[in-house]
């Protein structure tokens, strides 16, 4: 399932088109784009976990939600959190590849929506560079942070962390 | 809520005190009289202006530049006191006042913090050793919530690098070290940083430019 890539390489060639006079909807269509191929990077990831099928994962991927991903990603960027702090005590270990997913995802999250909803914003096209560029890092993250087990704990939170609590 | 309340105050100040070109398309009327009625006019010399002052506010401030601010708005206040509220203020007064009122409208740098929290922030962030002040030009911060109401801080860093590689390897590198001072100082706003460069202030579209 390549969709993850191909959106990182659409959101470079929008980014590429109109190089000297960029439209504004293009820069819009190019933060989210980047934005969406790390959504789809972590979702399908998540759906690894169950089951290496594409139908099933495919199936499996439409439960995963973006406000459940950002919560996992704001705890995992935050050590003081009661979540990771438990994992801490456990002797997991949030590496550095992961925290920069965690946080990169936030702040794409948080660019997507301000692209595609706020109209009142405007865009340069170096400004956009820097956010596929993020993207782009957080596809090199992963595949460090993957092979750490912080990541799995990561993707199940994805799911986990709204049944969770610090008294059970 | 003091230093909000200080904040407005001189914000509304500095408008006041912009000074107005008259222009009109009646024959009958002196602009230069009017202009000259207008640059005396001192309805930004007032206690007023400076209401909600309180040094402690400012603690995040280099304790010179909090001392500076304070001797500053301690001397506007006594002259803003002198004038006759029921007259004009005196040349001698506006003139006095004058360079004290452009130093604290300067201190708060309304164009670049656009509330009293960004200025906190923003300040101390800048204070902070590990601040990459040498790889940005200009940095500006402002509060909002974010789309889901959690509570942010936007800042907008402007990088002097005009070849694209170098460029997107400075932001990277500004990014993470202006995210990781605020994460530690800004609690509970998370730091959202978008980098831009330089040359983008010039050619920056109007909204709507391209549509």
């Amino acid at each position: 399932m390549k969709s993850p890539e191909h959106l990182l390489e659409l959101a470079r060639s929008i980014l590429e088109m109109d190089r000297r006079r960029p439209r504004q909807v293009s820069l819009r269509r190019a933060v989210s784009t980047a934005y969406y191929a790390v959504f789809h990077l972590l979702g399908l990831e998540y759906t690894l976990m169950f089951s290496d099928d594409p139908a099933v994962r495919a199936g499996i991927f439409r439960a995963v939600n973006h406000a459940d991903v950002q919560k996992a990603a704001r705890d995992f960027s935050n050590p003081k959190l009661p979540l990771p702090g438990v994992l801490v005590s456990k002797g997991v270990v949030v590496t550095p590849e992961l925290l920069n997913v965690a946080k990169s995802f936030i702040d794409l999250k948080d660019a997507r929506t301000s692209a595609d909803y706020d109209l009142s914003t405007t865009y340069t096209r170096a400004q956009v560079a820097a956010f596929v560029e993020l993207a782009e890092q957080v596809f090199e993250d992963w595949a460090v942070a993957k092979k750490a087990p912080a990541a799995r704990l990561f993707l199940a939170c994805f799911h986990l962390k709204n049944a969770w609590s610090p008294d059970r | 809520m003091s230093l909000q309340e200080f904040w407005q105050s001189v914000r509304t100040g500095a408008k006041l005190y912009a000074p107005t070109r008259v222009v009109s398309d009646s024959p009958r009327m002196n602009t230069a009289v009017l202009d000259d009625i207008l640059a005396r006019a001192d309805l930004w010399l007032a206690p007023k202006v400076v209401k909600g002052y309180d040094p402690v506010d400012f603690s995040f401030l280099p304790p010179e530049r909090r001392a500076a601010l304070t001797a500053q708005v301690d001397e506007f206040r006594q002259v803003a006191e002198q004038v006759d509220p029921r007259g004009q203020a005196t040349y001698e007064q506006i003139a006095r006042a004058k360079p004290l009122f452009r130093e604290i409208v300067q201190a708060l740098e309304f164009d670049r913090f656009a509330d009293p929290e960004a200025f906190r922030i923003g300040k101390q962030a800048e204070a902070d050793p590990r601040f990459p002040s040498g790889d940005v030009s200009d940095v500006r911060y402002r509060m909002d919530v974010n789309w889901e109401g959690e509570p942010v801080v936007r800042i907008m860093a402007y990088v002097p690098e005009s070849e694209d590689e170098a460029f997107l390897r400075k932001a990277a590198d500004v990014r993470e070290r202006i995210q990781n001072i605020v994460f530690e100082i800004g609690e509970p706003y998370w730091p959202h940083v978008s980098l831009r460069k330089s040359s983008d202030l010039d050619e920056l579209p109007e909204v709507g430019d391209d549509e």
